[in-house]
């Protein structure tokens, strides 16, 4: 599965990258929303990881974008406690499911295994 | 006014004695200021490079560090995780960078933040790294240094680390002098041993800010072991502010069994706690806690007094129209207009709303 990781957080960026690709996943990661953009059009993930609180486009905006093209690219959305108000509005937007941090890397790999089996 | 500078008379038409500055003087005074001003650039290059080079090592070390970090928060046994720590580009890092200040420095800031991200086995292996690092060596002596920021901060590792053992060190800090390390000492504690940590309250001689009522009382949301024993005695402490955090608690986590306590809390001299007790009553009201506001009223403050009316629209019954309708004779406008909102709200309880509507639009 070719995942998009988009989180603006080197190390975090980094865990998630290493734990995809140790399940078997290509992966794909960028620390802004808007090579986040460019990345999906050249590359055309099967799956999409992204932070919230990003430089250039936000986690909502990539949300917005990709739902609008009328995408069926699944998206998770990653986002910190205390922002249910801002996973609402993902999820209205068209995202698909959320794993707020503090989390674990197993959790992360259990849910992308989900849409593994659905793809 | 005539000057001479550099052999040469400067004349005008002013009345000024002349001035005369020597060619030396001059020579002297441009020598010296080329000088500062050559300095000054030095200065600021050299300021410069060292900041360039500072950057260039943060940002080398922490993409060291982050292959390192994400390695070990990977790894899900303890013979891997020592594995990672035998490969030799870790060994580098342990060497030569973990002896200097900064390479230690950004290693604890980086385990600090992620660990704030993880859960799990994936914070367990951080915790892990920590103390196999000794960081928490570190972060202990830390904890005596004179500055109240360093110490605040080894206060805040260790309570990120969960370093339970360290706890009567962080306890000791809990009434420091300076806010900032008292606060985060108080939160430490409540972290680390949840309710149990309060034990503060019952020694603490310092006032504990609002702020950081609401922060602790936002940690202990996130806990489940309560101890109530205690309470009573905080209801009753020295401190003001001890006092008003306990009422919080009571209104919180609505403890019934404290109601006599709350009501004694009525009469304390400080306004504030007073009207806390009031707003506190509401949440573990009782058959005669309307009756017993009414008793309070008139002994009270205005501001009480309003206090009062809006919990009694809460908790108010028919049994409270004698006295309301007594308040109408009152003076003061604002009294008698929530005194009016008050009777409304108890005669025809299910339209609240739209009585506070009408009565908004009659003001």
């Amino acid at each position: 599965m070719k995942i998009l990781v988009a989180e603006d957080e080197p190390i975090m960026l980094k865990i998630i990258e290493l734990r995809l690709k140790k399940d078997g996943h290509t992966v794909i990661t960028t620390d802004n929303g808007r090579d986040a953009l460019e990345h999906i059009k050249t590359h055309q993930p099967d799956l999409i990881i992204t932070d919230i609180m990003m430089p250039y486009s936000s986690g909502l905006e990539i949300v917005g974008t990709v739902k609008l093209q009328q995408k069926s690219t699944p998206i998770i959305v990653l986002s910190a406690m205390g922002q249910e108000n801002v996973v609402l509005e993902a999820f209205n937007l068209g995202a698909d499911d959320y794993i707020t941090k503090p989390f674990s890397p197993n959790e992360l790999s259990l849910r992308v295994k989900r849409f593994t089996y659905m793809a | 006014m005539r000057l001479y500078i550099a052999g040469i008379w400067w004349h005008n038409t002013s009345a000024v004695p002349d001035i005369f500055i020597p060619k030396s003087f001059l020579f002297e005074s441009t020598f010296l200021f080329a000088v500062a001003i050559f300095s000054l650039l030095s200065f600021i290059i050299f300021y410069l490079m060292r900041y360039i080079s500072y950057t260039a090592k943060r940002k080398h070390l922490s993409s060291i560090y982050s292959s390192f970090i994400s390695e070990i928060i990977l790894c899900e046994t303890e013979e891997e995780l020592m594995q990672v720590m035998q490969q030799s580009y870790i060994q580098t890092i342990i060497y030569k960078w973990l002896s200097r200040p900064i390479g230690k420095r950004l290693l604890l800031k980086n385990l600090i933040k992620i660990h704030r991200n993880m859960s799990g086995s994936a914070a367990g292996n951080i915790r892990w790294l920590y103390m196999h690092l000794a960081l928490d060596q570190d972060s202990v002596k830390r904890l005596s240094s004179p500055k109240w920021h360093i110490k605040a901060k080894a206060i805040q590792e260790l309570a990120e680390m969960k370093q339970e053992k360290y706890i009567s060190k962080i306890y000791r800090e809990t009434n420091n002098k300076n806010v900032y390390i008292r606060t985060e000492a108080q939160v430490a504690v409540v972290k680390l041993t949840g309710f149990e940590g309060l034990r503060f309250l019952n020694v603490v001689s310092q006032p504990i800010t609002q702020w950081q009522q609401l922060s602790l009382l936002q940690l202990l949301s996130l806990k489940n072991k309560f101890q109530w024993d205690k309470l009573p005695g905080w209801l009753k402490s020295k401190n003001e502010t001890v006092v008003e955090f306990a009422l919080r608690l009571v209104e919180k986590y609505q403890r019934y069994e404290f109601h006599n306590e709350v009501v004694y809390c009525l009469e304390h001299p400080s306004a504030l706690i007073r009207k806390q007790s009031i707003y506190t009553l509401k949440e573990i009201s009782q058959p005669h806690t309307a009756h017993l506001l009414e008793h309070y009223f008139l002994m009270s403050e205005k501001e009480e007094q309003l206090c009062i009316l809006e919990v009694m629209q809460a908790i108010g019954t028919k049994e409270q129209l004698p006295f309301l309708n007594s308040l109408l004779a009152m003076e003061d406008a604002s009294i008698q207009y929530r005194t009016h909102k008050v009777i409304r709200q108890i005669s025809v309880p299910d339209l609240g709303y739209d009585t506070d509507k009408i009565s908004g639009e009659a003001a």
